[in-house]
């Protein structure tokens, strides 16, 4: 096993374990809730990951990381697996191809995920239903709780970006 | 971008999106999303919820004690005050529940003696010196108590007013040495005097004294006042024969008595100011302090 193999295990490891505690902060009662709203961490933390590691990585990532938040959401199982792998391979490729890794560009990017996410879910859970004060419910629940995400997105940004520098300290591109 | 789309890595990534779908459809069909892979996520994260849950419970109870200190602190406030309230109209339903009780009785002694005339009173003190359990009321001449009224309770005879004072009245009970009531047994109708005696009063006992010898008094059989005298009224209920020896000079017999009312732990107590036949023969205090004398 090379040096750069076994570096490569051990940082997808510690991902792993930064994607696993995401979930636990988001899913746990009272931690880091605000009013009632909780941040939702896990998409950030994968689309962080699949802009430092590419598409493919952040895919993987995003699909198994959106499983374990479909078994605690109230969504249509399967769901949060297919919207986190789209939008990290996405990113991963508007990373590649498109933005640079600037702490703006990912916090734009965490922030369009997560509300593309929302409002998926806003549309399929609730506005495909016609319940009543839907506007009302998307201003207090909808709309705080992207908010507070993309406020704790920044340091899952920071946090991986030294994770990357420390991992693959030959690669200085922004 | 061509060549990923040309890449293994897209045919990965659009197999694992399919099976995405896949999944939403069979869940939808389903109805539920308690799937295998649902469950055997639930399993992996289940213990680590649990444990964060405990320490975010925790750490949120600790903190609540400081963001919400004041909050707490004027709830504490504000409990102790309807606290303070409660205790208020406790103690005031307790005098309430005990004069309705006291008033019921009344009504009872009032219907078969519509002579007597009741002053209820509440101990307030008791000398622990004292071995005969006497004790101090809350009624005093003001209230037209006078020296040798009878003190009862529902149950019976109590004492008898010693020492008047302007809001209070020292009782003599029947356990005291000092206090002679004439009394007699309903059974037999042999009459005696009744009386402390310094080694039974410490157990609540009282002796009847100077029976017939030829009496046939038994254990268990009520005593009652005899009202010759004039200090007490007639049949208000002393206590029960406990035991029956022949007195020392061999001349009468003696029988303890246990009394009906609770001597010991009494509380609240009716003191009769007046009564049919009172003071006959009852000249004053110098009488009562001798005892009633029958």
């Amino acid at each position: 096993m090379t040096e750069h193999f076994r570096r490569k295990i051990i940082k997808f490891t510690v991902y792993a374990l930064i994607v696993f505690g995401a979930y636990i902060i988001q899913t746990t009662p009272g931690l880091f809730e605000f009013f009632g709203i909780s941040p939702f961490l896990v998409l950030p933390a994968c689309i962080c990951i699949a802009v430092f590691e590419g598409e493919f990585a952040g895919g993987l990532f995003g699909f198994f990381a959106g499983l374990f938040c479909d078994s605690a959401s109230e969504t249509v199982f399967g769901f949060n697996a297919l919207v986190f792998l789209v939008f990290c391979v996405c990113a991963g490729l508007a990373t590649i191809y498109i933005f640079r890794r600037s702490t703006m560009n990912i916090m734009l990017l965490c922030l369009g995920a997560v509300f593309l996410r929302f409002v998926l879910e806003y549309f399929f859970m609730f506005v495909l239903f016609d319940y009543e004060n839907l506007s009302a419910f998307f201003y207090t629940r909808i709309a705080p709780q992207i908010v507070l995400t993309s406020i704790f997105s920044l340091p899952l940004c920071a946090l991986f970006r030294k994770l990357h520098s420390k991992f693959e300290p030959g690669e200085t591109k922004e | 971008m061509q060549k990923f789309f040309k890449s293994w890595y897209f045919k990965v990534l659009c197999a694992l999106a399919v099976f995405s779908v896949a999944l939403m459809i069979r869940a939808a069909a389903s109805g539920s999303a308690e799937v295998f892979l649902s469950q055997a996520v639930s399993v992996v994260s289940q213990p680590f919820l649990d444990f964060s849950s405990s320490v975010t419970n925790s750490v949120n109870e600790f903190l609540d004690r400081f963001i919400h200190a004041e909050e707490n602190y004027l709830r504490v406030q504000e409990l102790e005050e309807e606290l303070r309230r409660a205790n208020e109209k406790l103690i005031d339903y307790e005098e309430k529940t005990r004069e309705n009780e006291q008033l019921r009785t009344f009504l009872g002694l009032k219907e078969t003696n519509p002579d007597y005339e009741f002053e209820p009173a509440t101990v307030i003190g008791r000398d622990s010196t004292n071995r005969f359990y006497s004790f101090t009321v809350d009624r005093g001449s003001l209230h037209g108590v006078e020296k040798a009224d009878p003190v009862i309770t529902a149950d019976g005879l109590v004492g008898i007013v010693w020492e008047v004072g302007l809001t209070y009245s020292h009782v003599r009970t029947i356990l005291d040495i000092s206090v002679e009531v004439g009394a007699y047994d309903i059974a037999t109708r042999d009459g005696g005097i009744v009386t402390g005696d310094l080694s039974l009063s410490s157990e609540g006992i009282c002796k009847l004294k100077y029976l017939p010898k030829e009496s046939g008094i038994a254990n268990g059989n009520l005593i009652v006042t005899s009202g010759i005298g004039g200090v007490f009224p007639k049949d208000l209920p002393i206590g029960r024969v406990k035991s029956i020896e022949i007195d020392p000079s061999g001349l009468s017999l003696a029988a303890e008595i246990d009394p009906i009312a609770d001597i010991e732990n009494i509380s609240n107590v009716t003191i009769i100011k007046s009564f049919n036949g009172q003071s006959i023969g009852f000249s004053g205090s110098e009488e009562a302090e001798e005892g009633e004398g029958e």
